[in-house]
C-alpha cells in the first residue's frame, strides 16, 4: 500500500475506526487474558 | 502454537481485505466496512450460545468433564462478540439510521443473549464447587438458547429497522462477491479465533481442576 493509500483509509472516518479499534483491543484482551490464565495455571501445576 | 500463529495471519489478511482491497459501497461509502467486524462477531454470538448449550446437554445427560469445561469456557468468548456486535452495530447504525439504538426485535434480542451471557459468566463466578457450577451453567445454556432461533428470524418475523438476512437468505447472496468473499473470510478468521481461544481456556481450566493429579505431572515431567 502506498502513501496515497494510507491517506485514503484514515479518511473512513471515526465510526469505522472506532469500530475496529474496540473491536481488536476486545479480541486482544481476550487472548492475553487466556494466556496469561494457562500460564499461571501451569506453573502452579508444576508445583 | 500452529492456531496462534495462523489465527493472527487470518486477522491480518482478513483486515488487509476489508479495509484496503474491498470497495467501498455506493450508498454507505466506508461506513459499511464496519460489517467485516459487526456481522462475524453477530454470527459467533449466536454460534457459541448454541455450542455452548450443546455442551451443557452433554454436561448433564452424560457428565463429561470436557463437555462442562466447554460450557463454561465458551461463555466469556461469546460475551466478548456479543460485546463487539452490539457496540459496532452501534457505530454503524448512527451514520446509516441516524441513531445509535432502537428498541426493534433484532437489537432487543441480541442484547437479552448479552445478558444470558452475563448470566452464564457470574453464575460459574459465584458458586465455588466447579462442577456443581458447570451443571447449573449448563442449564441456563440450554434454557437460553430458544433466544437465537429469536434473534435469527427476528428480521423476518417483525418489522424491524435492522435489514433482513443478506448472506444466509435461502436464494443468492445479495451482496456482491467483492464485499461477501472478505465478509465470509472475516466469519471463518472469527471462528478459528474462537476456537483458538477456547482450546487455551480449557487447557487452563483442565490444569487448575486436576493440578496434583499423577497424569499431569507425567506430562510436565516429559518435557
Amino acid at each position: 500500500m502506498n502513501f496515497d493509500g494510507l491517506i485514503e483509509i484514515s479518511g473512513y472516518g471515526a465510526h469505522v475506526w472506532s469500530a475496529y479499534i474496540i473491536c481488536l483491543s476486545i479480541l486482544i484482551y481476550n487472548a492475553i487474558s487466556a494466556i496469561k490464565s494457562y500460564n499461571t495455571a501451569r506453573d502452579a501445576a508444576k508445583n | 502454537m500452529f492456531l496462534n500463529t495462523a489465527t493472527i495471519i487470518l486477522f491480518i489478511i482478513g483486515l488487509y481485505w476489508s479495509l484496503v482491497i474491498a470497495p467501498a459501497d455506493y450508498q454507505q461509502g466506508d461506513v459499511y466496512r464496519i460489517i467485516f467486524i459487526h456481522v462475524p462477531a453477530a454470527w459467533l454470538s449466536m454460534a457459541v450460545y448454541v455450542i455452548m448449550a450443546v455442551a451443557g446437554t452433554v454436561t448433564l445427560i452424560w457428565r463429561a468433564k470436557i463437555a462442562e469445561i466447554i460450557c463454561v469456557q465458551a461463555a466469556p468468548v461469546g460475551l466478548s462478540f456479543t460485546v463487539i456486535a452490539l457496540v459496532t452495530g452501534m457505530l454503524w447504525g448512527k451514520p446509516t439510521w441516524g441513531t445509535y439504538w432502537v428498541w426493534d426485535a433484532r437489537l432487543t434480542s441480541e442484547l437479552i443473549l448479552l445478558f444470558l451471557y452475563i448470566g452464564v459468566v457470574g453464575l460459574y463466578k459465584s458458586i465455588s464447587d466447579a462442577r456443581s457450577a458447570a451443571r447449573a451453567c449448563s442449564i441456563l445454556s440450554i434454557v437460553g438458547v430458544v433466544n437465537i432461533p429469536i434473534i435469527h428470524f427476528s428480521v423476518n418475523w417483525w418489522n424491524t429497522l435492522h435489514q433482513g438476512a443478506t448472506v444466509t437468505k435461502l436464494s443468492a447472496p445479495s451482496a456482491h462477491s467483492s464485499m461477501l468473499y472478505p465478509l465470509l473470510f472475516m466469519g471463518c478468521t472469527f471462528f478459528i479465533y474462537f476456537v483458538t481461544i477456547l482450546f487455551i481456556r480449557s487447557r487452563s481450566d483442565i490444569l487448575k481442576r486436576e493440578r496434583g493429579k499423577q497424569w499431569v505431572q507425567e506430562i510436565f515431567n516429559e518435557f
